[in-house]
């Protein structure tokens, strides 16, 4: 499912071949997801986006010099935390001095592999959706991608609350066998 | 209360009343096997959530913001280039003019002068291309460049002149004299008494400081005002001695003032200022010594005026032409009585 390589080629062609094409491909790819995970950070998006703008706009004009060591996944997965960790650490210096309450920077544990493109979530989370039966997948979309109440959908269904929940149930049983793969990796705060 | 994966995807969504929340929390915390089957339903949820998040995103506005950028940077970048290329070609250029051209200019410059010279009888006054002032004796020669351009402000002079100096850190005013002596300041008011007939030069202070110094014997001293220097022309052997800055510098205003002066002294200024030759016929009369001052008076007048206070009398011959058509000076001959 992972496309590291297909990333990895498109990097070289970007700063071997000046291809702002391959590199346009990246940004699509990757601007989505690292926003994202920026916003998960410094907990807001607007100040997100200008990271991963920043960093995206600083490796195309050191494209020459970066050397790849793992993967271009984990070189921008990691410019983007580091980043974001500067961000945080000028906050926590700003807020020490205005309130001196010092606020306590918890970064996200998740690993540069577990950031997954805009793209490969699509597939991940679509092949598993496919493996629903069909009302139950239907039951399902509706509830998580449209943000509809169970009464909402049986009322869309024309079935009642309870046949809708038992549909969730289903949905969401199947899934986590499905997606077992993926799921450990998940880090969750509450 | 039993809890499906439904009413955890409830929970999730925040589609719960706050009662079933605080139950549903509360059983959280009590059943384990509750935890693990929430534990993976939260990823689901979080796995959905993410891409519903980023499906969110403006990639396509970003791309474009991110794009002007990067081509505002080339644009910025080329015109860089352009200046460093520019600088590269330029500079060596610019340092040949500074370092090899322009002291070239400079030095040919520099042999652009100008003379002037005081008739005898005559006091010329004259203002240096830098401001200063320079007051000319009779029958002397000063010579300076039409610009200063050099580190030092450089002036020959031949004769005897009275200088005020435009003061100017940066620039030495040096004052070179026959037999190489050197007098120099920064801004001061002096008095240069060096004609090449003289067997002894003068230099008198009247403000400031100055320093004189002689190549031909190595020494230098400084003046502070009020003093001055004697130098033998030949051998530039120097000696500092107060001076009467006012009799020194009465030429400049047009008078004559003599302080215990020899007659051999007198007669070579009224030989100057009255453009004569005074011959004295008998050589005891040179040590004569006098004190006098004369502002308006005329050769004749002055020659009176000696007559009546010594036992001299003296003749004035008239000018011979001769055979190139010009004319001698009037000769005076004193002799004791």
């Amino acid at each position: 499912m992972k496309e590291d390589l297909r990333y990895d080629r498109l990097f070289s062609k970007a700063a071997l071949l000046d291809s702002e094409e391959a590199f346009k491909e990246l940004f699509f790819e990757f601007f989505p997801t690292l926003c994202v995970y920026a916003s998960n950070i410094v907990g807001d998006n607007e100040t997100a986006r200008d990271i991963v703008q920043e960093v995206f706009f600083n490796i195309w004009k050191n494209r020459k010099k970066i050397e790849l060591e793992s993967s271009f996944r984990n070189f921008i997965v990691t410019a983007v935390r580091n980043q974001c960790t500067d961000i945080l650490r000028k906050r926590t210096v700003i807020d020490r001095f205005a309130t001196r309450s010092p606020s306590t920077v918890e970064t996200s544990e998740q690993s540069p592999e577990e950031i997954y493109t805009i793209n490969e979530l699509e597939q991940i989370i679509g092949k598993a959706i496919q493996k629903l039966p069909p009302n139950i997948r239907e039951a399902f979309e509706m509830n998580r991608f449209k943000g509809m109440t169970y009464n909402e959908i049986a009322q869309q269904m024309s079935l009642s609350p309870k046949t809708i929940e038992a549909y969730i149930s289903k949905a969401l049983s199947i899934l986590r066998v499905e997606l077992k793969d993926y799921l450990p990796l998940f880090f969750l705060i509450f | 209360m039993e809890y499906n994966e439904s009413s955890i995807f409830s929970y999730l969504q925040d589609n719960l009343s706050a009662d079933e929340k605080r139950d549903f929390e509360l059983q959280l915390q009590r059943s384990p096997e509750l935890r693990k089957k929430f534990d993976e339903i939260a990823r689901i949820y979080t796995l959905s959530e993410n891409l519903i998040r980023q499906r969110e995103v403006n990639t396509q506005a970003a791309w474009d913001q991110l794009y002007r950028r990067i081509k505002r940077s080339k644009t910025m970048q080329s015109i860089w280039n352009f200046t460093r290329t520019a600088a590269a070609i330029l500079l060596p250029l610019f340092l040949i003019y500074q370092y090899f051209l322009l002291p070239e200019i400079n030095r040919n410059k520099i042999q652009q002068t100008i003379t002037i010279t005081s008739a005898p009888g005559t006091v010329t006054k004259t203002v240096l291309p830098d401001g200063s002032e320079v007051w000319l004796n009779a029958q002397s020669t000063l010579t300076y460049p039409v610009h200063f351009t050099q580190k030092t402000r450089t002036v020959k002079l031949n004769g005897e002149a009275y200088f005020k100096v435009t003061s100017d850190k940066e620039h030495r005013f040096e004052v070179m004299t026959p037999h190489q002596i050197i007098v120099s300041a920064y801004g001061t008011e002096f008095n240069v008494n060096a004609y090449t007939s003289a067997n002894r030069y003068e230099v008198t202070l009247a403000k400031g400081h100055v320093e004189v110094s002689s190549d031909v014997s190595k020494s230098q001293e400084t003046l502070i005002s009020g003093e001055k220097a004697i130098i033998e022309a030949v051998s530039g052997n120097m000696q500092v001695a107060s001076a009467d800055t006012y009799a020194e510098t009465a030429w400049k205003d047009g008078k004559m003032v003599f302080r215990r002066e020899k007659f051999e002294t007198i007669t070579e200024k009224l030989s100057r200022k009255f453009g004569v030759n005074i011959q004295m016929e008998d050589e005891k009369l040179r040590e004569y010594i006098f004190t006098a001052t004369f502002t308006d008076e005329s050769l004749e007048e002055i020659l009176y005026l000696l007559t009546r206070s010594t036992p001299i009398s003296y003749t004035i011959s008239n000018p011979q032409q001769l055979n190139d058509s010009t004319y001698t000076k009037r000769t005076i001959k004193i002799t004791t009585k």
